[in-house]
């Protein structure tokens, strides 16, 4: 395993994980993760907040043991449009299938200050509240929730949205136009992460006739990665488990048109390999 | 320093928690005779204060009392964790048990009921840890069990502790008569100590010759498994299901909440569980889910059945410190549709297995292989797809077909799993291997084709 040579998370031409790009004026931007059971996201959605917080994905990039013992030297990176009245938030995540404690002990171990970020927890007590609430009201509700403290961060990370669906009895369509869609158009950037687990699995003998949820499920999947500019695509090896690999990692282009920006998606697939919270990614 | 008789056991009962290294037991009497639990609270309370970060963790954790018989750290976590009443899943789990705020789902193909038996035991594990204070102790108590069905008779169906034959009953009467700390028993061990040249092997110079090596070695290993039963005695028992658990558990110890009910009714009730059994460890069994005797048609739609699953999670998170939820599914029913129902349901669990019954024929096969070993007879696979926390940090732990279980009468086995060797098909090799020169014509004939 120590020959093996660690690679560097890059998703942008300009080797860098979120490309300073994205975050000009006026532009909005989505970028679309999937996962499958075995392969939880949780490192790369730390990943991509310590990104934001940091300029790189430092414990991802360098050994544990080193992070952790520069976490002190660590300073969090000044971006332009930190309004006066105080800090503005480097990321907001919200997520419908982990509460907030789940976050603050992973980023916790980052040593990312809880000040730079902030959980919206859809997990508890989310369906005590809204249940039997007409869904349109919810979802406008939930926008303007999402979007005012938006107004501080330039990351909106959601977690599992396509909950929605299910919590709130409304279809793709509906989720799309009245959340995904007004949010996208809000935030700098907007990362979705989904569960799909049913997607790419639909068995043999239930292709000629989809159940209806099982449709709606991936006509939401499909218009995510239509409206997203890159893809990550997180699933275990196709042969099963392996000690030294826990799965890769594929970076493709989305559908989102990505002429107007300067660089280029940096296609790419790593193997990964997670272990007592740390992660190393290398080429097979 | 006060005189004792000789048979009086000294120090209290909870004394086993307290650091051993360095003290000289007859001295120690009075800071022993304090209560233990202070302690401890004096402990947390410093913990407490040194760790910024943790004091939102340390809080609901908090609520539990740190003696609770039921909890001990998970080895691989250190993360509070609760037996399931069945060690060989409490091993395959990685923590000894379902870590606290945790939730697991037992699948079950094919039409037959041994995650039942798992249910079963994990009910009655939580009423046993409740009644380890004695009978007085029932109301105030350590553990609730919460069931959502609609089996009023659950309570009454729950398997005893295993007793034991009557020999192993007798000689575990004398066993722990000796292992109290008593004024004799110390007195002896005392002048064990003080014949150093009584060592067994001493005088036998060849003693591997006599096996006595291998006895020293075996004794170490027993006394590994005798370390974790002494820190953590009432941990997990094992449970005899042809027997029934007297007295039945009452209102007190077990509440029932039927879950065909309107959301908001399921959810207001299991979360005044919590409310009215403050500082007690919460178990929520979830039987049968989606059964059709209990479930209406209209649960098997992701919209009915989400929120339902969606709330409970919320609740059991909410209370992470002192809840640990178990369900069980027969998937065949859901195993339609592109397994779109099981898969969102999966999505909801913090850890998922899968128990896969053989089919008749494997069954067959292993019960010739095993004919003169009854009790090795498996009965199905295990397949792991999550682990509590440990999937959740991103870790894979999707092991299929790699465990076997066997249900008997005192313990559902886990185990390593691999296919027997069948002993007519080595004689029919080992008839083979006989004509070598036949065999060598054999392969150079397969060669050629």
């Amino acid at each position: 395993m120590s020959a093996v040579q660690k690679q560097e998370l890059s998703l942008f031409s300009d080797h860098s994980v979120l490309t300073k790009a994205l975050f000009q004026q006026n532009e909005h931007h989505v970028i679309y993760v999937t996962h499958k059971l075995g392969t939880s996201p949780s490192w790369l959605m730390n990943a991509l907040i310590e990104t934001q917080v940091f300029g790189s994905p430092l414990s991802l990039n360098e050994s544990h043991a080193s992070a952790v013992n520069h976490a002190s030297s660590r300073v969090p990176v000044q971006r332009s449009g930190f309004s006066s009245n105080g800090r503005r938030k480097a990321a907001t995540i919200a997520s419908w299938i982990h509460d907030s404690e789940f976050f603050h002990t992973a980023l916790g171990k980052l040593k990312i200050d809880p000040a730079s970020y902030q959980i919206q927890d859809y997990l508890t007590d989310f369906v005590l509240k809204n249940h039997g609430k007409p869904a349109s009201r919810v979802l406008k509700s939930l926008v303007e929730e999402l979007t005012s403290t938006q107004s501080q961060s330039d990351l909106l990370l959601l977690e599992q949205p396509e909950l929605l669906m299910h919590l709130l009895n409304v279809s793709s369509d509906e989720l799309h136009l009245d959340f995904i869609n007004p949010l996208a158009r809000a935030v700098p950037l907007m990362v979705i992460v989904s569960y799909t687990e049913s997607h790419e699995n639909p068995g043999a003998e239930a292709l000629e006739h989809l159940a209806h949820d099982l449709i709606e499920q991936i006509r939401f999947q499909t218009g995510c990665v239509f409206k997203s500019i890159a893809v990550l695509g997180i699933k275990p090896l196709a042969t099963g488990r392996a000690k030294d690999v826990t799965g890769t990692l594929t970076i493709t282009r989305g559908g989102a048109e990505t002429s107007h920006l300067a660089i280029d998606i940096a296609e790419n697939e790593y193997l990964f390999h997670t272990q007592k919270d740390t992660t190393k990614l290398f080429y097979r | 320093m006060s005189f004792r008789k000789r048979g009086d056991v000294l120090g209290a009962p909870g004394a086993r928690r307290l650091p051993v290294g360095g003290q000289i037991p007859g001295r120690s009497l009075g800071p022993q005779r304090t209560p233990v639990t202070s302690n401890d609270a004096q402990l947390a309370d410093r913990v407490g204060k040194l760790s910024m970060r943790d004091v939102s963790n340390s809080k609901t954790t908090g609520q539990i009392d740190s003696a609770h018989p039921g909890i001990r750290p998970s080895p691989a976590t250190s993360q509070p964790s609760t037996a399931t009443g069945c060690q060989d899943l409490d091993k395959l789990l990685g923590h000894m048990g379902l870590p606290l705020g945790q939730t697991l789902l037992v699948q079950e193909q094919s039409a037959t009921d041994f995650a039942s038996v798992l249910v079963k035991n994990f009910a009655a594990q939580g009423i046993v840890h409740n009644r380890k204070g004695g009978p007085s102790s029932l109301a105030a108590g350590n553990t609730h069990l919460v069931v959502l069905t609609m089996n009023p008779f659950f309570a009454k169906e729950l398997p005893g502790v295993y007793q034991g034959s009557k020999k192993e009953a007798k000689r575990f009467k004398v066993s722990s008569a000796e292992s109290e700390v008593t004024v004799q028993n110390m007195l002896e061990s005392g002048a064990a100590v003080s014949k150093p040249s009584a060592a067994p092997g001493k005088d036998l110079k060849i003693a591997w010759r006599y096996g006595l090596k291998d006895n020293l070695q075996k004794g170490a290993l027993a006394r590994n498994g005798d370390v974790e039963l002494e820190t953590y005695p009432e941990y997990s028992h094992t449970f005899d299901i042809t027997s029934r658990l007297v007295p039945a558990p009452t209102s007190a110890e077990i509440t029932l909440i039927s879950p065909v009910q309107p959301l908001s009714a399921v959810l207001t009730q299991l979360q005044a569980v919590f409310q009215k059994h403050q500082k007690k460890l919460i178990r929520i069994l979830l039987p049968q889910f989606l059964h059709p005797v209990m479930y209406p048609p209209k649960y098997s739609k992701l919209a009915e059945l989400l929120p339902l699953l969606h709330g409970i999670r919320s609740v059991v998170k909410q209370n992470a410190g002192r809840a640990v939820l178990l369900a069980s599914i027969s998937s065949d029913l859901y195993a339609h549709n592109g397994n779109q129902v099981l898969t969102m349901i999966e999505n909801l669990f913090d850890s998922v297995i899968d128990l896969e019954p053989f089919p008749q024929e494997m069954s067959q096969f292993l019960e010739r292989v095993y004919k003169s070993q009854p009790n090795k007879i498996q009965h199905g696979l295990v397949h792991v797809l999550k682990l509590p926390l440990l999937s959740d940090r991103g870790e894979m732990h999707v092991q299929r077909s790699e465990y076997a279980f066997k249900n008997g009468r005192k313990k559902f086995e886990i185990e390593a799993w691999g296919i027997p060797v069948d002993d007519s098909e080595v004689q029919d090799s080992k008839n083979m291997a006989e004509k070598p020169t036949e065999d060598h014509n054999h392969t150079k004939v397969a060669l050629e084709f």
